[in-house]
């Protein structure tokens, strides 16, 4: 939990001091409170923790509660020491994140400052890159399997017409995952566009002008003030993306299915299948919990990396 | 990193440099809107042509019927309707619920805030399948199972949208609160009066998001629903394709999902200035 | 006065009462059937094909349909919150695990003699685990060698291929690359990227090759063997000669007319009936699948679907009523409702054998009349605890050697080594 704490900590920094506490306001802020509470109560962390209890045991999800086996450790210890695609979807879903977060970052962030450059237009400009952001999964699976088909798609001519060999792309074991890393920021960098430009005009312009009276030069400018100013936005794209893009599902399941031979297999879709095509609930449920334990672990190195440089700057 | 603005220079460089912006930006542009104009493209043809090889540009005649033909098979205005019904009750839900708890994790103080949120945020970190069946049983228990109220209630509670939200009315500054105070307003009313109308760019921002993601979802009401006068527009969708998961008629598939965008995309389109200053707003800047 | 008021409603409630239940007694038994005919045009014929025997037997059916894909997540989470549908429209490979769970309530004694007497030996075993009948056999699927008439002739053949040796020349020569080096047709399609589509091809010319795909006794795998390393070998010289290609997505490319030849189930029909690129009328052919070097005669897998009744059900009597009225022909020499849903909405083979005779003409079309024909000699796919896991981990295998990761033999022996240890999981 020490992520979120340090997560929440960061932010909480720049709240007004509390005023006194009465304790009809305490008594308002629990009824406040009570009711997402309750929900999250029953509809997240009930499950959560009946899948904990199920992580222990072996369970095809058609048999009673009351009677499935008690197996221990038994999932965990299989995941981890023999289950060769757990292993391979964790590496792509490794590097499935890594491709992902670095190319939303430098895109949006790089995209982000162009539109917000006093451009006209800003809106349309906006519109157009949030579009793929509202496709659906489903849809965006079909057109990419046609445009970067290898016999007749629209890449391929256009490598051909450069003088490029044609490349396989989805249909080779070896691309297959790159061309998904493709599709995930095709999709997202719109919404990570849209934080990032929020996030620069929230910046004052005055510290530009004082920079330029300085005699600073736009990229100084960049470094110094846009760059240090723009670290929360930062810290939440890369926390957020990070915990989603560990969590992908949609865009494989409705594009490659984890093929060619377990290449785009990702820990979710793995997950999924393991629960609801081998019906084998128990090992599923303890792929969630070390999928929890990754996350938690990366979002915690992350604040600390991007806390660090923050306050070196 | 040439792109970022040069406020004195030539005039001759800051125009080459105008252009040169608008060449990326508008390249960039057509590359996004691309697989989309492919799709409107594609759901003109016939299904002969979309695989016609080499592809085929232009459809040598539109095939605006494969719209009325679509509605034949899909009957879009109850798929429309049921979808809106559920993403709105969703939208309003997750607003309701991430506002009032938002309000509270930032402007009160109570034994066990802190605790609170951490456990709410760790939900994020969970994928949500391994729920889908304790959660099914509930929903079960609750006699909700083929019900809007099966889909809608167990998605207005957002973890992320209390994030979002506490975060924002972080912001607001509590003088404004306790001059509402002293003039006599209870709780409820300062959270109705004050807090409300403040956060409105921050709601639009979440309910687009919120919108997003309940109008495509497909598992839950796919599990959920068992009455066909009840399907959505993407389990109407996913009608269109095959046993085995192959579309045929990709024609009709396109000129479904052209259709399903559409609502989305009206929605971000009227709500994105808002968004934009609800994004700026949040707290997340420096 | 206030007692004569209130015996004016005492009375009157107590009508009401009465009428409620009196009307309530005519009232219908409401049976949920759950099923994958989910497709637009499967719903169309289902209110004809329920509505005959609604009246008869005093039923209401409320019907669910999904896509298949989706059809056994249903199922699970119906059966977990205990509100499964009273029918359920089953894959027979999931026979096992809902056996094993009680899932399933049994079929009456003469339900069990009408099956075993009217349906072909690979039917009843295809309906039957630990021992015992669990449903009526709906929809039985086999699999042949679908051809494309043009393309075959367009490379100078007229008849398609009956040993493996032919099946790799033709493959070749009906290839074809561009000169910018796309390849615009194939001779053989072989699907990948999903589970049932990889292996059961290439177990039905496994067995062709005079391979097993289990062991008699369903404990252990048998595609380990040296016809198994022969028809894995087939595929890897198929892709070494450029008869297939895996760029080539071979379903939907055999659709738009670019695929020779695949081999593929009989349910396929409506698809390629609306194919964008090969003329089912003309164009589509269907032979036996071709015999392997150490085979000597053809062989076909077959499956089965199957309605069961939940045991959870508290119409199970009415709900066997009702299945036994729809699959019961109105006079002798006619078929049943569900006989001519089958064949006439869904173009599918029909399991029971008084409907297969009864629609013999329908079922006469050049496309279905062999595989109808197959059905008698078709194996049944093994029905067996871990089936599913067990064909997940041969078709990665498989696809393995396809992309060349992997050669014929490890990638065989792994298979098998990963599919005995969840067969030997299930047994205990």
């Amino acid at each position: 939990m020490n992520n979120t704490r340090a997560l929440a900590g960061r932010i909480s920094e720049s709240a007004p001091p509390r005023s006194h506490l009465h304790r009809q306001r305490m008594i308002w802020a629990y009824i406040f409170v009570s009711i997402p509470i309750i929900g999250l109560l029953v509809f997240s962390l009930i499950p959560i923790l009946f899948s904990g209890w199920v992580s222990l045991h072996e369970w095809n999800m058609l048999s009673p509660v009351g009677e499935m086996p008690w197996v221990g450790l038994e999932n965990y210890i299989y995941l981890l020491t023999q289950d060769n695609v757990f292993r391979q979807a964790l590496v792509n879903t490794f590097v499935f994140v890594i491709g992902g977060v670095a190319s939303n970052v430098v895109l949006g962030l790089g995209l982000a400052l162009l539109l917000n450059s006093k451009l006209r237009g800003q809106s349309l400009w906006r519109v157009l890159y949030f579009l793929p952001v509202v496709t659906a999964p489903l849809a965006l699976g079909v057109i990419f399997a046609f445009i970067f088909n290898r016999n007749y798609g629209l890449i391929n001519s256009i490598l051909v017409g450069i003088g490029i060999p044609r490349q396989p792309f989805l249909s080779s074991p070896y691309q297959a995952l790159f061309v998904i890393i493709l599709m995930a920021i095709y999709q997202y960098v719109g919404y990570y566009i849209v934080i990032f430009v929020a996030g620069l005009q929230g910046i004052p312009q005055d510290y530009y002008d004082a920079a330029s009276v300085d005699g600073a030069n736009a990229w100084q400018r960049f470094w110094r003030i846009t760059l240090p100013l723009l670290k929360p936005v930062m810290l939440f794209v890369v926390v957020t993306n990070t915990i989603g893009g560990l969590q992908v599902f949609d865009l494989v399941f409705s594009s490659t299915a984890g093929g060619p031979v377990n290449s785009t297999q990702t820990i979710v879709l793995h997950m999924y299948n393991t629960a609801f095509k081998f019906s084998r609930m128990g090992r599923a449920s303890a792929m969630a919990f070390i999928l929890f334990g990754i996350i938690l672990v990366i979002t915690i190195i992350q604040l600390r990396v991007l806390r660090d440089r923050t306050e070196r700057s | 990193m040439a792109t970022v603005e040069r406020s004195h220079g030539n005039n001759l460089g800051s125009m080459s440099l105008t252009a040169v912006k608008y060449a990326v930006v508008i390249f960039g542009a057509l590359v996004m809107i691309a697989p989309f104009l492919w799709m409107m493209n594609a759901s003109l043809m016939t299904s002969a042509e979309i695989v016609r090889q080499p592809p085929v540009l232009l459809s040598a005649e539109p095939q605006f019927q494969n719209y009325p033909l679509l509605l034949d098979v899909l009957p879009f205005p109850q798929l429309y309707l049921n979808s809106l019904i559920i993403t709105g009750g969703t939208v309003l839900g997750v607003l309701f619920t991430s506002s009032v708890a938002g309000f509270a994790f930032a402007k009160y103080e109570f034994p066990g805030k802190n605790v609170l949120f951490y456990l709410i945020l760790a939900t994020m970190m969970i994928p949500f399948f391994i729920t889908l069946i304790p959660v099914f049983y509930i929903i079960r228990q609750l006699s909700w199972i083929n019900s809007f109220q099966g889909i809608i209630i167990p998605g207005i509670f957002s973890a992320y949208g209390i994030f979002l939200m506490r975060q924002f009315i972080m912001t607001i500054p509590d003088e404004l609160m306790d001059a509402a105070r002293i003039d006599g307003a209870s709780e409820p009313l300062i959270y109705a009066r004050i807090i409300l109308p403040l956060i409105r760019p921050a709601l639009a921002t979440l309910g687009t998001f919120t919108f997003i993601g309940s109008w495509n979802s497909f598992l839950w009401p796919l599990l959920v629903i068992n009455d066909r006068d009840m399907m959505t527009v993407p389990l109407g969708l996913n009608s269109l394709r095959l046993f085995a998961a192959e579309a045929v008629n990709l024609n009709l598939l396109m000129a479904g999902t052209v259709l399903s965008v559409l609502p989305t995309l009206l929605i971000f389109v009227f709500l994105q200035r808002y968004f934009i200053r609800g994004i700026a707003l949040t707290g997340l800047k420096g | 006065m206030l007692f004569r008021k209130a015996l004016l409603l005492f009375g009157l409630c107590l009508i009401l009462a009465l009428g409620v239940s009196l009307v309530s007694a005519q009232e219908p038994v409401t049976l949920r059937i759950l099923t994958h005919w989910g497709e637009e045009s499967f719903l169309a014929g289902q209110d004809a094909l329920y509505g005959s025997c609604e009246a008869q037997t005093g039923v209401n059916v409320e019907l669910e349909a999904v896509a298949f894909n989706d059809l056994l997540t249903k199922i699970i989470a119906n059966q977990t919150a205990g509100t499964n549908s009273d029918i359920i429209h089953a894959y027979n490979l999931w026979l096992p695990d809902f056996a094993r769970s009680g899932l399933l309530s049994t079929p009456p004694q003469d339900i069990i003699d009408t099956i075993s007497a009217n349906t072909s030996e690979g039917v009843v075993q295809g309906v039957t685990s630990v021992g015992q009948i669990w449903g009526w056999p709906t929809e039985v699927n086999t699999y042949l060698l679908i051809y494309n008439k043009r393309l075959l002739e367009e490379a100078g053949y007229t008849e398609p291929p009956t040993n493996w040796d032919e099946l790799k020349e033709m493959s070749a020569a009906i290839s074809q690359t561009d000169d910018t080096g796309a390849v615009t047709q194939i001779g053989y399609g072989i699907i990948t990227g999903w589970d049932s589509g990889v292996v059961h091809p290439w177990a039905t010319l496994l067995q062709s090759n005079g391979g097993q795909y289990l062991n008699a006794d369903e404990t252990a795998t048998a595609y380990n063997s040296p016809e198994g390393l022969e028809t894995l070998q087939l595929y890897a010289d198929l892709v070494e000669s450029g008869g297939t290609d895996m760029s080539m997505a071979a379903q939907a490319e055999f659709t738009n007319g670019r695929v020779g030849m695949m081999i593929m189930a009989n349910w396929w029909r409506s698809g390629l009936q609306n194919a964008p690129g090969v003329d089912y009328e003309t164009e589509v052919g269907v032979a036996p699948v071709p015999v392997g070097p150490s085979g000597d005669e053809t062989s076909t897998m077959s499956y089965n679907w199957l309605w069961s009744v939940t045991s959870t059900s508290p119409n199970q009597e009415k709900a066997w009523e009702f299945i036994q009225c729809i699959n019961t022909p109105a006079a002798e020499g006619e078929g049943s409702p569900m006989g001519e849903y089958l064949v006439n909405v869904l173009g599918a083979i029909p399991s029971m054998t008084y409907d297969q005779e009864a629609f013999a003409e329908d079922l006469g079309d050049h496309f279905l009349a062999p595989f109808v024909e197959s059905v008698a000699y078709a194996l049944p796919e093994p029905v067996v605890a871990g089936g599913q896991e067990v064909k997940t981990r041969l078709q990665a295998e498989i696809e393995a050697v396809l992309q060349g990761m992997q050669d014929v033999a490890s990638a065989l022996e792994f298979a098998s080594m990963e599919g005995d240890a969840v067969l030997q999981e299930f047994a205990q």
